[in-house]
Formats: C-alpha cells, structure tokens, sequence
C-alpha cells in the first residue's frame, strides 16, 4: 500500500530580510528630535532578475520614429529602464547581451541566458506594418524552467512606440510580481523656474519616465496642484489667472479651459471622483476653508464639511465610497475620512506632529501623505494604522500615487521643488528628471 | 519750457512709446516654449492592445486541478514560425528528460544547434554524504539487488535529507510580495532513475486569503521553477528508488516561510 | 529676432532718460529717498516727477503708514493679531478714512513649511483677520477684497527664521 509521506521539504524560497537588499535601508527618525512611535519601513525582497536582450525586426525598415532595428534596441532599453525603476526588478539590459536573432524570438537560447545569470527573458520584435503603424511583439519566458509565461503584441502608431514598450514592460511586471504595472503612464505636474520670489509655475505634462514632455500652459500666471480625472480626457487644477484663484478644468483634447464653479470666493485643492463624475474642491469663505463636492457636468455645490478651521486636501477612496482629508478642527493638521456625502466624519491619525495632503491609494490599503513634523512622505491603513515613514533627508511633501498602489511620486522642496520617486515596499527613492524644476505631480491611471 | 526741455519731452515721449509698444506685442513673456493652451497632441492607441499580433507558438496551459499522470509530453501544438516568418525558427529544446505538463513542449529530435539542451549534464548534482550512504549500506552506482521490500523511518528520513538539501542549494527567485509567502503548492514529483527529472504534476494551491490570490499563479511558477532547477538530484541509492515510499515519486510542498 | 527686439527696448528705456535732462531748478524738491515704493510692489512708475506722490495712491500711503506700515506679521501657524499689528493696522485705517474712494486688496501669505494647500487656507485666514479688524475700524468692507498666495509669493526667498518670519504676513495692498 501507498503511504503518502508528510514530505515537507524545507528551504529557504527567497533571500529576503536577512539577505541582500538592494534597495538603501531609510533611516529611522530621530527620537530625540520627535515624539512619533512610526516603524520606519524596510526593504522586504530582493529583486527578480532578468535578460532584457535587444529585439529584432523581420525587416529592416524606416518609419515616422525611426529605423525598426534600432527601435527594436531603444524598446528592450525602455524596458529594461521600467523595470530597473520600480526597484524590484534586477535587469540584464541590451548592452549586456547579444541582440536576439529573429528566429530565437519564440525559441529561446536558454543555456545562453542561463550563463548570463538571468532567470526570467523578454525577448520581442518590432514590425514595420503596411499602414505605417507598428507592432511589437513581446515574450516572456522562464530560464530556468525553460518556459514561456506570456506573450503579447501591440500595435502603436509611430508617435506612440514608447507606450508600447512601456506596455511590454507592464505585461512583465503583472506576470512576475502578480500586481498590475504603471509603466503606461504620465505625469501632470507644475514645471517650476525663476527666482524664489516670483517663481514661474506651468502646468506640464510628460511619460512617466519623462519623455514626451510638454508645457499645457505658459506661465504668465501662478498655476497649482493639477490632477487628471480618472477617464484622462480632462485636467482639474488651480489657478491665480486675473489674480482670481480658483479651481479650473482643462479638456485635454480640445485645450478648452472653464471655472469649475461661479464664485468670488477661492476655490482649490480639487480632485476627482474615481467615476469622473464628482470634484471634491476646497473653498475659502471669511477666512474659513470647508470641503465640497460638485457634480463636472455642473450644478449647485454640497457642502461636505462644517466645522470652524481649515478642512482641505479630499481624496477619494478607489470605491468612490468615503473621503479621506486634512484638518485642524482639533488644533493641529490631522487626517480625518468621512463618507462621499460627507457624514460619519471621524479622525484617523493620532501620532505625534501634524498630517496633510493625504491621497488613498488605487489599491485602497493605504493612504498616503505628508509629515508635517519634519516635512516627510509616510503611509498609513485607512484605519490610521501601520503609520510608516517613507522619505528621509530633505523637505518632502504632496504624495501622488501610482495607478499600481506600489510606488509614490512627491515633491522636495519646501519652495523651489523637484520631483522624486519612492518606491513604497523598498523605501529606494530617487529623482524624477524633468526640463526645469517641477512640483505638484500627480500620476495618471494605465492609459487605455 | 524751453526749447530743450521740449526736445527732451518729446524724444521722452517716443521713447515710452516704443517701450510700451514693446510690451503691448508680448514680446517679453517669459522664455520658453510658449505652449498656447490648444489641443494637445495624445493620441492613444485605439487598439486596447490586445490584439494578440504575437506569432503562434506552443503555449503553457496551467495544470488545474487533477493533471494526467506524469508521462511523456502529450498534445504539443506544433510550433510554427513566426507569422511573417523570413526563416523557421529553430525546433524547441530537446530535453532529456521528460518535459512537465506544465510545459507542452513538443519533444522533438536533433536541434541544429551545437549546444543541445543538455544544461542538466552541466548543473549541479549532489554529492552524496559518504557517512550517510554507509549508514543506509548502499552503493548508489551498483543496481543492488538487495532491494529492501521496506524502507526503516530512518532510512526515508534520510533520503528525504537528501533531496531536501539538493532543493536548498539551486537558484530562487523572489516572491511576488511578502505576504505571498503564506501561499503554498503542492506538486507530486517524479524522478527517473538518474535522479532527473521525470515530471512534475501540480496538486494544489493552499491558500485561504482572498487577497493573496493574485500571487498564485506566480506562486506556481516558482515552485516548479525550483523542481526544475533543482534537479537532477544525483547520488540518490538505486536500491531506495522503486520500493514503497521511495524517491521515485514524493509529494513536494513549496512552503516560502521554512527558512533555510 | 529676439537680440533686435533687445537692441529696440534698450534703446527705448534709454530714451526715456531723455527727458529728465533738467536746465532749471525744479519749482520743489523731490521727495527724500528711502521713503518711495516698496522694493517688491510691482510698480514700474515713480509718481509724479516734481513732487510728492499723488494723494491717494500707493506711494502716498507707504509713505504715509511708513515703510512696513502695510503689513502685519503672524506666528508660524497661526492668524492671531496681536497689539503690535493693531497699531499697525491702525495706521492703515486713519489713512483708509482720508481717502474713502480707495479701494484696497489685501493679501494672506505663509512661510515655505507648510503643504501647499493648507497655506492657501492659512493666507486666506491672515488676510481675513487683517480685513475683520479694518472693518472694525470703520473701513467699509465693500472696499477691502482678499486674496490668498499661499507660500508662492515669500517677501524674503531664504530659508531661516528671520525670514520665514518675514513671510507670515498680511500685506494691504493700495492701487497705484
């Protein structure tokens, strides 16, 4: 008779905690310097390696962005770039590797990439097609269990190849990490030049990796906080045109801009709703700022919030279901969450300093936002719980997500800001390279 | 006023007049590329990207559930070229041993390539303890015909030493995410009797939280990353391999909180 | 094009010297330095060139309420009004009273550490305590308008006390 054996058998799966970090460890904060109980967060896992070899082309052939061979190299580049940028992955790039002949595309040289040290291989190809668009093709496969894990082609016009490798990257990164990617993505933030004084604010937008970077207005006046709606057919910000601050909406098609609402009083701090069918905006009347939501196809604003003091900064939940905010109802900067319609207002952060400019994550497991003891970036449950210290060193402030819930993008700076990035399970920051300085980013969903 | 006065009055006057007119035309805004707020240049792809453009190639199909029993390599589709194809691409990788279901890839003959897929000879095999094969008095190179009609405990708790320290010693990859180490698989393994693989045949996933089920599949696949990397197991004692609770087949659970 | 455009508005400023080549002595005296415009009002004209400003524009009350007379300051966070702005904004009044016509802004600034949002809110609240006091003074609030720069527009751009302190401000702003 059979015995089937309890057979456990034991081994270490992954060089975690103990093992290599990639990622430098943030500092914890100074207990002499402040009060806070948080847990600075740690680096958790090492990074999954992989060959990103150069594509090929069937054919040789020019087009609008370029020549396919070479495109088929600044793909696996892009590639390789995206996944080294989410610090969780440890690519071999193109230059490291022999470019992949056409016919390896969908047989893969294993022994090669297993000397290389990869365990996991995208290779591609890219296509000149007759109407001039392109298509890339994009393979994953496992080195070391010999495999392929996935594929997918896309099919870009010449101006949008970038997206496509972008595309190919987050097609990986699903597949390897069972998260969504965010690499398909762009940034709307404040390009920021001149002196400090009078600082020339512009809204701009660009890839997520700065590419594509282009100003949407010229800056003859003060603009702030630009967001995009959740649909990415319009931008909602601030601006101080004819010195009437108020929250504006901007079509991006069409380039048409419109006052979100008719009032003498200042309105900003706007956000959509995850459906795009709602603005949650602050208004200062008399020197008291309360919230608001309006609908964007127009009507009378309701109002959310009603307490004497500042309540700002509303951000909804991904279900669209309850608001988290900032307010100083209690004496100091705190974090409170309410229901979309304003009742069940309750407060959910209690350590020690102030909070702002909280934004709950696409995932909705976190809210992030800003410190504003000692100005860093830090996340929290929507309970206010599992408080972690994200940023360190350097003014830090206005987290925005990224669509994926894994990374954040900030500004640092307290008044001439530049854009950085922080990878939320690793704490890796680094800078977001844009023309002049920036501010106020914020990410936008997967483009579609 | 004087004629003087009158002369510098007006060249004063001209002259505020040039300046503001200089002003009035814009031509001192601020430097750069005055985007003027007109249609922006997005153009997305119309295609959800979807469109699998991607040639036909064998694919793997996720075992769920009862897979057929461990043998040779069932229904591989054929792997045609790429669709616009210049050249055939090379056949698929023969493998000596045979290939897992998970896999599906056609087991072909000769490859035209001066590397066969032999990476298994070139990997690395587990040397065996000498005092623990004294222990279980064999020699792993005779076919002994001394083949026991039962293993003692001890003696299965080695052999399953054994194999446990080959699987700690090969590559791994991280896991999807921290709490993805709460996921285990099971996989019931074969081996042939060179201590290769002879196929991997996926049991379960054992996972209660609803949270964590987007790490499964990867979860899979690191497990049968490591049997597969992990073998052949070399060394193991002939006699030991075809007796009840022998190595030729064992349940295998891919637990990633058993720390090393 | 844009150096041509250079060499034009040179020479047009430099023209403008041009009639200030007086032969004569001027029938007053020009009004002392150090009591004229503040250095970061945005106002390019100098009033009238033989005597003393204008009754009722902006150089007229700077010069009136003093140099610093058109603002008061905060502490960080707060929009309390403390003896020392009265006074100030005492001055400010007395001069409102004398020229009923004008119409004034008022603006609500912060200091650089703070989120960007919540200093909006702040400025709004400064200048607020500024125009309620003006208005308990006898200025009519039809005349007072608000607005709110947040932390973009710092009177001193440096990052140490004595500046960020400059900063927390409520400026009264006159047209010129």
């Amino acid at each position: 008779m059979k015995s089937l054996f309890p057979l456990t058998l034991a081994f270490a799966m992954l060089a975690s905690a103990a093992a290599a970090q990639e990622a430098p460890a943030v500092q914890p904060p100074n207990p002499a310097q402040d009060d806070e109980p948080v847990r600075v967060s740690e680096g958790v896992t090492s990074q999954i390696s992989i060959a990103v070899p150069a594509m090929p082309t069937p054919g040789a052939a020019d087009t609008a962005a370029g020549n396919t061979e070479a495109l088929g190299r600044q793909v696996a580049e892009i590639v390789a770039a995206d996944l080294r940028n989410s610090e969780l992955f440890a690519p071999i790039g193109p230059g490291q590797l022999r470019p992949t002949p056409y016919p390896q595309v969908s047989a893969p040289d294993y022994p090669y990439f297993s000397a290389s040290g990869a365990q996991n291989l995208v290779q591609g190809y890219v296509q000149a097609n007759p109407d001039g668009r392109l298509t890339v093709g994009c393979y994953l496969y496992d080195v070391a269990a010999q495999s392929q894990l996935t594929r997918e082609g896309f099919v870009v016009s010449p101006r949008d190849w970038r997206r496509a490798a972008h595309r190919c990257a987050d097609m990986i990164f699903a597949r390897l990490t069972g998260e969504g990617g965010y690499f398909d993505t762009r940034i709307v933030y404040v390009s920021e030049t001149g002196p400090a004084r009078r600082r020339v604010k512009r809204l701009a937008i660009m890839d997520y990796d700065g590419a594509n970077h282009r100003f949407l207005t010229n800056g003859q006046w003060t603009v702030l906080t630009p967001r995009f709606a959740p649909n990415q057919q319009t931008i909602t910000f601030m601006t101080y045109e004819n010195e009437r601050p108020r929250v504006m909406l901007y079509e991006i098609d069409s380039g048409q801009t419109r006052p979100l609402i008719q009032s003498p009083h200042m309105t900003f701090a706007p956000r959509y709703s995850p459906d795009s069918r709602f603005i949650v905006f602050s208004m200062a009347v008399n020197g008291n700022t309360d919230i608001y939501r309006v609908p964007v196809s127009g009507g009378t604003p309701q109002r959310l919030t009603n307490a004497p003091g500042i309540d700002t900064g509303g951000s909804y939940s991904p279900d669209g279901g309850r608001i988290v905010f900032e307010s100083d109802r209690g004496g100091s900067q705190q974090l409170y969450v309410m229901d979309a319609d304003g009742s069940n207002q309750r407060r959910i952060s209690f350590g020690g300093g102030g909070y702002g400019t909280p934004v709950w994550s696409p995932r909705g497991d976190l809210i992030a936002f800003t410190k504003t003891g000692g100005f860093r970036i830090g996340v929290m449950a929507p309970d206010g719980g599992g408080e972690r210290i994200l940023t360190s060193g350097g003014y830090a402030e206005g987290p925005t997500w990224a669509p994926n819930g894994r990374a954040v993008m900030f500004t640092r700076g307290a008044s001439s800001g530049q854009l950085w990035y922080v990878d939320v399970a690793s704490g890796a920051t680094r800078r977001v390279p844009t023309p002049l300085g920036g501010s106020d980013p914020a990410w936008s969903p997967l483009r579609n | 006023m004087d004629r003087t006065e009158t002369t510098g009055f007006g060249v004063s006057v001209i002259g505020h007049g040039a300046l503001l007119a200089i002003l009035a035309l814009g031509l001192f805004k601020a430097a750069g590329p005055p985007a003027p707020p007109g249609a922006m240049e997005v153009s997305f792809v119309d295609e959800a990207g979807l469109t699998s453009a991607a040639p036909e190639i064998s694919t793997e199909a996720p075992a769920i559930g009862a897979a057929p029993d461990v043998g040779p390599v069932e229904d591989a589709a054929s792997a045609p070229a790429p669709t616009p194809a210049p050249t055939p691409p090379q056949a698929p990788v023969a493998r000596e041993s045979v290939a897992p279901p998970e896999r599906q890839q056609p087991r072909t003959q000769a490859r035209p390539s001066p590397r066969p897929g032999t990476g298994q000879q070139t990997r690395r095999s587990i040397r065996n303890d000498s005092n623990l094969l004294a222990f279980l008095g064999t020699d792993p190179v005779s076919q002994s015909h001394r083949a026991p009609a039962q293993m003692t405990g001890e003696q299965r708790a080695s052999i399953r030493s054994l194999i446990a320290r080959a699987l700690m010693r090969c590559q791994r990859q991280p896991l999807p995410a921290p709490e993805a180490a709460a996921i285990r698989v099971d996989y019931r393994v074969s081996l042939n009797r060179d201590g290769s693989l002879a196929g991997a045949e996926f049991v379960r996933v054992r996972n209660d939280d609803p949270a964590l089920e987007k790490y499964e599949r990867r979860m899979r696949d690191l497990a049968l990353n490591v049997i597969n990397a992990c073998t052949p197991i070399r060394g193991l004692p002939a006699e030991f391999y075809d007796v009840p609770g022998g190595w030729r087949q064992f349940p295998y659970q891919f637990d990633p909180r058993t720390v090393r | 094009m844009k150096k041509l455009t250079g060499l034009v508005a040179i020479a047009a400023a430099l023209s403008l010297t041009a009639g200030c080549a007086n032969r004569r002595t001027p029938d007053q005296l020009p009004p002392e330095p150090g009591n004229g415009v503040e250095a970061d009002a945005d106002s390019g004209q100098d009033g009238n060139v033989t005597g003393a400003p204008v009754p009722g524009s902006r150089a007229d009350f700077l010069q009136t309420v003093g140099q610093y007379g058109d603002r008061i300051l905060f502490d960080f966070d707060s929009y309390e009004i403390d003896a020392e702005d009265r006074a100030t904004l005492d001055g400010q009044a007395t001069w409102l009273a004398q020229h009923p016509t004008v119409r004034v802004t008022i603006e609500g600034h912060a200091d650089e550490r703070g989120t960007r949002e919540y200093n909006l809110a702040l400025g709004d609240r400064r200048a607020n305590a500024a125009r309620a006091y003006l208005e308990s003074r006898g200025v009519s609030p039809g005349r007072m308008q608000v607005i709110s720069w947040g932390k973009e527009r710092p009177a001193v751009p440096e990052s140490n006390e004595a500046a960020w302190a400059q900063n927390r401000r409520s400026v009264t702003v006159v047209p010129e």
